[in-house]
C-alpha cells in the first residue's frame, strides 16, 4: 500500500513505524508538516492510499481530506 | 572432555586461519555525498575509520569487526566538491547495499541546495531509521534536520551556521562551542576538521582507547583537543540591532574597548536612563551591555595577541580588562582557553614567517 507520513518530526516513533511497515511491503513516504504547502505539496506528489500522522503539531488542511 | 576449540578437527582450525575474513562482519560505513561537498568532511572521518581497520589487521584483532567504508550518492559516478575536486560514488541511492551500520553526512558551504533535493531528504527519511549510528559532520545537520531526524535534539554544525540553523529549525537545541554533541543515538560534529575529533570518539566507543589514541598520532591531530569551536569563530553572533543609535553605540565599544564601560555612561551617552538603556540594549542584541563590553574587549584581546609581542598586563591594560586576570576569566568563560594558549595557538604565521626570513638573510654576504 502507498502510505504517506504526515510528521511534524521524524522522531523515532515515525521511524520505528517505517521499519515495521517498510518491513510488511508497503511504500511509505514522509513528508514533514512545517506547512500548509508542504503537506499538500506531499499529498499531491505522493498520492498514498493511507495518511498516517505519527507525530502531528499542525491540523491537515482540508483540500486533503477532501 | 572440554572442549577449547568451536571446531572438533584440526581441518576446521585451518579453515578459519586460511579464510579471509568475513566481509559481513565488518561495520558498514556509509558517507554520502553530493554537489559542493566541504572535502575535508568527508576525507577526515573517512580516513579515521580505515585507518582502524588496518589498525586492527596490524594489532592481529582479527575477531573484531573492521570497517568496510562506502559512498554513496545521489546517482553512482562523479559528483564535484567545493573545491572543485572530483569524488566518484560506488554506490547511488538506489542501490545502496543494506545494513549501514555508522551514516555519516558531511556537509558543504552551500548546504541549503543539498537540502532541497528531494531524493537525497527521502533517501535520509528511509535509511537513516535502520542504522545504528547517525553521524553529521559541519552543516551535515542541515540535511539530517531538513529530513526531520534532529526535532528537539541537542546538536551542534560548524560555528558560522549555528545561527542559521537556529532560524530554520527552532526546536533544535543548538551548542554552538562544542566539537561534537552527542545525543542517543546522533552524533553531530563542529566545523569541518571537527569531524575527524567525531570520527576518533566514535572508533573509541567500538574499539576501546587504544585505536583512536594511534590514529591521532598517525594523523598528527588532537584526541582530544582543547577548547571548543568558539576559540575559532571570528567575531560574535553580529545580531545587527534594528536603532541606529544603538548599532553605532556598538560600534564606538568595538573602536574603544578601553574606555569605561560602565551601563551609567553608556545610558548617558544615548540620553536614556541605565534601566531603560539596559533594557533597550538586551531587545536589541540579544545580550546585556556588560556582555556585549566584554566580548568586544575579548575580542579586541584576541587581535592584539595574535598580532603582537605586547606583555599580557599590556594587553589587558589595552583593552580595558585592567589585570591580567580578568582578561584570563573572560578567556576562559567565552572561549575556553587562557590568553597565553590562545596565543600560541593563534599568532600571526604570517609574523613568525617574517621573522625567519629576516633571521635567514642575516647571514648571507653572498656575491
Amino acid at each position: 500500500m502507498k502510505i504517506l507520513f504526515l510528521t511534524t518530526a521524524h522522531n523515532n516513533l515515525s521511524q520505528r513505524l517505517l521499519i515495521e511497515l517498510t518491513d510488511r511491503g508497503h511504500d511509505v513516504a514522509v513528508t514533514l508538516a512545517s506547512n500548509d504547502e508542504a503537506m499538500l505539496k506531499g499529498a499531491a506528489e505522493n498520492e498514498p492510499e493511507l495518511i498516517i500522522a505519527p507525530m502531528l503539531k499542525a491540523s491537515i488542511p482540508k483540500a486533503i481530506t477532501e | 572432555m572440554t572442549t577449547l576449540l568451536p571446531f572438533p578437527n584440526l581441518d576446521g582450525v585451518e579453515d578459519l586461519i586460511s579464510t579471509p575474513r568475513d566481509p559481513l562482519r565488518r561495520r558498514r560505513v556509509a558517507f554520502l555525498v553530493f554537489d559542493d561537498i566541504e572535502i575535508v568532511d568527508l576525507s577526515g572521518p573517512l580516513d579515521v575509520f580505515q585507518y582502524a581497520d588496518r589498525w586492527l589487521q596490524i594489532t592481529g584483532r582479527d575477531n573484531e569487526p573492521g570497517y568496510e567504508v562506502i559512498v554513496v550518492g545521489l546517482r553512482a559516478g562523479p559528483v564535484r566538491s567545493a573545491s572543485g575536486l572530483e569524488i566518484i560514488a560506488a554506490h547511488s541511492c538506489d542501490d545502496c547495499p543494506g545494513e549501514i551500520d555508522t551514516l555519516v553526512v558531511p556537509g558543504g558551504p552551500w548546504i541549503e541546495r543539498a537540502c532541497a533535493e528531494p531524493g537525497l531528504i527521502d533517501w535520509l527519511q528511509k535509511t537513516a531509521p535502520r542504522v545504528r549510528r547517525l553521524v553529521s559532520v559541519c552543516t551535515g545537520a542541515f540535511l539530517l534536520a531538513r529530513a526531520g531526524l534532529l526535532e528537539n535534539r541537542f546538536v551542534t554544525t560548524h560555528w558560522m551556521y549555528c545561527d542559521r540553523l537556529a532560524a530554520l529549525h527552532p526546536s533544535l537545541r543548538i551548542n554552538r562551542d562544542r566539537i561534537f554533541v552527542r545525543d542517543g543515538h546522533v552524533y553531530t560534529s563542529g566545523g569541518i576538521t571537527a569531524g575527524i575529533d567525531l570520527a576518533l570518539s566514535l572508533i573509541e566507543e567500538d574499539l576501546g582507547r587504544e585505536a583512536p589514541r594511534f590514529i591521532a598520532g598517525l594523523m598528527v591531530v588532537f584526541l582530544r583537543r582543547p577548547g571548543g569551536q568558539n576559540q575559532f569563530s571570528i567575531f560574535l553572533q553580529a545580531e545587527a540591532p534594528n536603532r541606529p543609535d544603538i548599532r553605532e553605540l556598538q560600534a564606538w565599544i568595538l573602536a574603544n574597548p578601553a574606555e569605561d564601560h560602565a551601563v551609567q555612561r553608556l545610558a548617558a551617552r544615548l540620553n536614556m536612563s541605565p534601566r531603560n538603556f539596559a533594557r533597550q540594549f538586551l531587545a536589541e542584541s540579544g545580550m546585556t551591555p556588560a556582555k556585549f563590553v566584554e566580548h568586544a574587549r575579548v575580542e579586541a584581546a584576541r587581535c592584539k595577541l595574535e598580532q603582537t609581542n605586547l606583555l599580557l598586563e599590556a594587553v589587558a591594560a589595552e583593552t580595558g580588562f585592567g589585570s591580567s586576570e580578568r582578561m584570563q576569566r573572560s578567556f576562559q568563560r567565552l572561549l575556553g582557553v587562557s590568553p597565553q594558549d590562545y596565543r600560541a595557538r593563534f599568532q600571526s604565521t604570517a609574523r613568525l614567517e617574517g621573522r625567519m626570513r629576516h633571521e635567514d638573510s642575516v647571514p648571507y654576504h653572498g656575491a
